[in-house]
């Protein structure tokens, strides 16, 4: 069974007379559980594949089901909800709140989940157990973006999904990055979405989204993915 | 370096469009610069026209620059003639005339003169005075009230007897511009008072018979030089000299064309700060929407200084436009709106509103402080490098350590507080936002209530009668009894006098008020007690008397009445806090101990007077307190539309500032909250930051502008006051609740328009890279 149900999607917009097409007729499914990667371009459409997924955009036609749940049929009050309860994000850019301190950005969202994980805890796995009171400021790129991981992971999600999260970071510090995402994937059961223009990502994925110009290019799964350690950029 | 052949229209073009794309928030600087020069402008334009025409009367009509108040008899002016301080006098005999029915008397106070020299009234209609001619020319208000024209004819009765003359003339004298009557009333009633002019033929009097001296100076005297001059001249036969702004009637005209310019340059200062913060935060705004703009202009190699002009113009231009035509303006809408609600308290000849270059240096000065705080704002930016700019680096990054007092709240109060800590100036600009709003709210609500109550505590409480009758002075003791035995012996027997007091290092022309034992007079002291002068040895002193003279409790003073032979030194039993008259206040029993001659000019009484006590012949008026009240009142209606002007000034200043302040932050907060968005906060969440934030602001701002707001109320009501009148500054607990509670809402609203943006986060945005 699907655990995350992609058919037919498509997003346009219309400019003047003309139509144009973000992501035109898109289906795929995801198991629970697995590390995927979307791949494309800039401008290929998968960022707006990230949105749809996410909730935060309407799609022109098609419907999105995660855990058999029409996300695309959802009222704004009913996709909060689900924002709230199902998804985590990891930005770029990180998108820490700079007047809060770690520990502090991570409890933020705590509440918005019943079955929430102890922020301490994942913060310690992630690495960051000395930093718990130190402002964002203080903190590196990769740190800072384990802090954002901690953060999608703490109020337990069913789904994390990642815009180009090492896209700010440099090779190592993104490797470090990946394999935490890899390794929350396995150790929380979760389903991992990262969106990235990194070819070499796909490599250490369970399946690949490849997207062009909003079609689906191709959709493969990775009988054998590599380990992040095997993989270079 | 570009060079800039083709630039600067190229920029002007992009001003031109952003000018046009940001109105909404750049209107809130056109509308503030435009209503600070519109008000100040426009009160200044009045109260200098109040001015320049007053000078323009004094000097055509010579108005005397000394009003001397000589004890009854023959003065010999040969000293006066030869007296080179003195360009003019002019001898007089200023008594009190009563016409009309028995049942409404009315007053006319009456000067009989010989020559025309000094204060010379303007003749609206009729002849002009003649010395030889026999008749009466008379003030034109109250002419006009009573339906007396020229050639008809008038009876008056004065404590000599009866005299029928003709009116030969309606006039308007500059000695009774601000003149109401002798006793308490504040505005002038026409039907019941007015004034008039006629000559020793026409009254049958001696030239011999003169109490008060008209005296102009010759150019360049002073006028202590004049007074010392006078008293030297005159010797013991003066009581008082009282120069323009010692004499009541022109006094109050002055005082309030000065307190006019008062209030525009209180408003000035206020509306001054307004113009600051909302250039601040609009600016603050406007720059960091631009940063990116700025970074480019840098980056592409335009010079720092091309970027400061470029952007610096938003401000200026908008301040500009909005100054000058407030500026314009402002003499044309305000100015005759504060003569119009001036006119019906004063006998002036005319009101024109006269602008002044002073609106003009206003103007440079705003444009300067506009300048100032544009630079400021656009200097954030343009100082750091291109690559800084560019990257969007406008949050400090400066390090934080996690304090005491937050470790315990929750995190939306975490957030907010240290985001406020960080940007202090930011902060402190919502603050004085709050303070200055709540300030001129309280001052608003305040003025309206320190009139009213200091009127219903006059007539109410210090006065507390039902009616006073106005009675002939030297009544004979016959005819009192025969009155106050009407009155059911319910009475209060006083008299009004002007009385010189002097302290030990001033003196005052003023009024002595003796009263009889009684219930119907009693004096609120500035301890809240009230103080009878039953059976007291000594008097009370008015307390913006004593502030003037310097008097304090246990000195004495010395006072002398037209009456006296010499003056008499009493002790000072307190400073009341009484609003009208001010003066002295005395038992008459101790009056009479002092040897002097206590004459009644009123009788307070509970009672209702009948017809048949109005007819008494040693009554000549009758006057409710309810009447006095009203009077008082329609001097509070004058200062309605400022109030109301104040009130909308308020609440603009609140809204335009705090409405800045909350989208700047709203701005610089905004991935902030599009990442709440995106992880599942819902809407009333992160309004509630919002609003918590606000809330903060208008806690300090309230707690501040409290003390601040009710030491500006005093400052305003002071404003107010008169040679004559104190008014006390006083707001009840109601009106400061109202005052809270206006900023309170108009901070909330604020704060839920701004919340309203949230809803409109694109929230795809936040996961966009920023470069």
């Amino acid at each position: 069974m699907a655990f995350v149900e992609v058919k037919e999607i498509s997003k346009e917009y219309e400019n003047g007379n003309a139509k144009t097409y973000a992501l035109n007729k898109v289906s795929f499914s995801l198991p629970e559980g697995t590390f995927n990667v979307v791949l494309g371009p800039s401008g290929s459409g998968k960022t707006t594949m990230l949105n749809m997924l996410g909730g935060m955009d309407s799609l022109s036609s098609g419907q999105i089901s995660i855990r058999n749940e029409q996300i695309s049929k959802m009222s704004e009050k009913q996709l909060t909800e689900y924002r709230r309860k199902s998804v985590g994000f990891v930005f770029q850019f990180y998108n820490i709140i700079p007047s809060l301190t770690i520990l502090e950005n991570v409890d933020l969202v705590r509440n918005l989940n019943t079955d929430s994980f102890s922020p301490k805890e994942i913060l310690e796995r992630v690495g960051l157990k000395n930093r718990m009171s130190s402002f964002p400021q203080d903190l590196s790129g990769g740190e800072l973006q384990r802090v954002s991981i901690a953060r999608a992971v703490c109020k337990n999600p069913d789904i994390l999904l990642c815009d180009e999260p090492t896209g700010a970071l440099d090779s190592e510090t993104g490797k470090s990055i990946l394999k935490l995402l890899q390794s929350m994937s396995k150790k929380y059961h979760k389903t991992v979405i990262v969106v990235t223009h990194n070819a070499t990502i796909a490599e250490i994925a369970d399946n690949v989204v490849k997207i062009k110009d909003g079609h689906l290019n191709d959709f493969s799964c990775n009988e054998h993915p590599l380990n992040v350690e095997e993989i270079e950029w | 370096m570009i060079k800039v052949n083709n630039t600067w229209m190229i920029l002007f073009r992009k001003n031109i469009r952003d000018f046009k794309a940001n109105f909404g928030e750049l209107s809130s600087i056109l509308i503030l610069s435009f209503m600070s020069l519109l008000v100040f402008a426009g009160l200044l334009s009045a109260s200098n026209g109040m001015k320049i025409e007053f000078n323009k009367w004094a000097n055509k009509s010579n108005l005397a620059d000394e009003w001397v108040l000589i004890n009854n008899g023959k003065i010999r002016t040969s000293k006066l003639n030869a007296d080179t301080n003195i360009k003019h006098f002019q001898k007089q005999f200023v008594f009190n005339a009563y016409t009309g029915s028995e049942n409404s008397k009315k007053m006319l106070q009456v000067a009989t003169i010989s020559s025309n020299k000094v204060s010379k009234p303007s003749v609206i209609k009729g002849s002009g005075f003649s010395s030889t001619k026999k008749g009466i020319w008379i003030d034109k208000n109250y002419a006009h009230k009573n339906n007396l024209k020229v050639g008809s004819s008038i009876s008056i009765k004065t404590d000599i007897g009866e005299k029928k003359l003709k009116v030969n003339g309606l006039i308007v004298s500059p000695n009774y511009i601000g003149y109401t009557d002798t006793s308490n009333d504040i505005v002038a009633n026409h039907k019941k008072y007015g004034y008039a002019i006629t000559n020793y033929k026409s009254m049958s009097l001696s030239k011999n018979q003169v109490n008060q001296i008209l005296v102009s100076g010759t150019k360049g005297v002073s006028s202590k030089k004049l007074k010392a001059s006078l008293n030297k001249d005159l010797a013991s036969a003066v009581v008082s000299i009282s120069s323009r702004n010692e004499n009541n009637n022109v006094a109050k005209f002055t005082d309030k064309a000065n307190s006019i310019e008062k209030l525009s340059v209180l408003f000035c200062l206020v509306l001054f700060s307004l113009v600051i913060l909302t250039t601040a935060t609009t600016m603050s705004r406007l720059i960091y929407a631009q940063r990116q703009n700025i970074g480019l202009l840098r980056a592409l190699g335009f010079s720092k200084a091309l970027n400061y002009f470029h952007f610096i113009q938003y401000g200026l231009v908008t301040t500009i436009i909005g100054g000058v035509t407030g500026l314009i303006l402002g003499p044309r809408l305000i100015g005759p709106l504060i003569l119009t609600k001036q006119e019906p308290l004063f006998n002036m000849v005319s009101w024109q509103v006269h602008s002044t270059n002073f609106s003009w240096v206003m103007l440079s000065l705003l444009l300067v402080v506009s300048l100032c705080t544009s630079l400021m704002a656009v200097r954030k930016s343009v100082k750091n490098t291109p690559a800084k700019i560019l990257q969007d680096n406008m949050a400090p990054s400066k390090s934080q350590h996690a304090s005491i007092i937050t470790k315990n709240l929750g995190w939306d109060w975490k957030w907010v507080l240290r985001d406020k800590s960080r940007d202090k100036v930011k902060e402190l600009i919502g603050i004085i936002a709050i303070i200055g709003s709540l300030m001129l709210i309280i001052a608003s609500l305040g003025i309206q209530n320190s009139l009213v109550r200091t009127n219903k505590d006059t007539f109410g409480s210090t006065f507390a009668y039902k009616n006073e009758l106005k009675i002939k002075s030297n009544s004979p003791s016959m005819a009192l009894n025969k009155l106050t035995a009407k009155l059911n012996d319910d009475y209060q027997m006083v008299e009004q006098v002007s009385m010189n007091i002097q302290s030990a290092t001033n003196e005052e022309l003023s009024t002595g008020t003796i009263v009889g034992n009684g219930i119907y007079l009693s004096l609120p002291s500035n301890n809240g007690t009230v103080k009878s002068l039953n059976d007291k040895n000594g008097v009370y002193v008015s307390a913006l008397v004593a502030k003037k003279l310097n008097i304090k409790t246990n000195q004495n003073v010395r006072l002398k009445t037209t009456l006296s032979v010499k003056p008499i030194v009493v002790p000072v039993l307190g400073i009341v806090n009484v609003s009208s008259p001010q003066g002295v206040y005395l038992n008459s029993v101790y009056w009479q101990k002092l040897k002097q001659n206590f004459s009644p000019t009123s009788v307070y009484t509970g009672q209702t007077v009948d017809k048949s006590t109005k007819s008494l012949n040693i009554v000549n008026q009758t006057n409710t307190l309810s009447h006095n009240l009203n009077n008082a009142d329609t001097v509070l209606s004058s200062f309605q539309s400022v109030i109301a002007l104040l009130i909308v000034f308020s609440l603009l200043l609140s809204w335009f500032v705090l409405y800045n302040l909350g989208m700047l932050n709203f701005t610089e907060r905004y991935r902030e909250y599009a990442t709440m968005k995106i992880l599942g906060f819902r809407l009333n969440e992160i309004r509630s930051t919002i609003i918590k934030d606000s809330l903060i602001t208008w806690f300090v701002g309230t707690i501040i502008g409290l003390p601040v707001g009710l030491l500006f109320l005093r400052a305003y009501v002071n404003i107010a006051n008169s040679q004559t009148t104190q008014f006390f500054a006083q707001i009840g607990m109601f009106r400061l609740i109202l005052a809270i509670a206006i900023v309170f809402v108009n901070t909330f609203i604020i704060s839920l328009v701004v919340a309203r943006q949230v809803k409109k986060i694109d929230m795809a945005s936040a996961l966009k890279s920023v470069d």
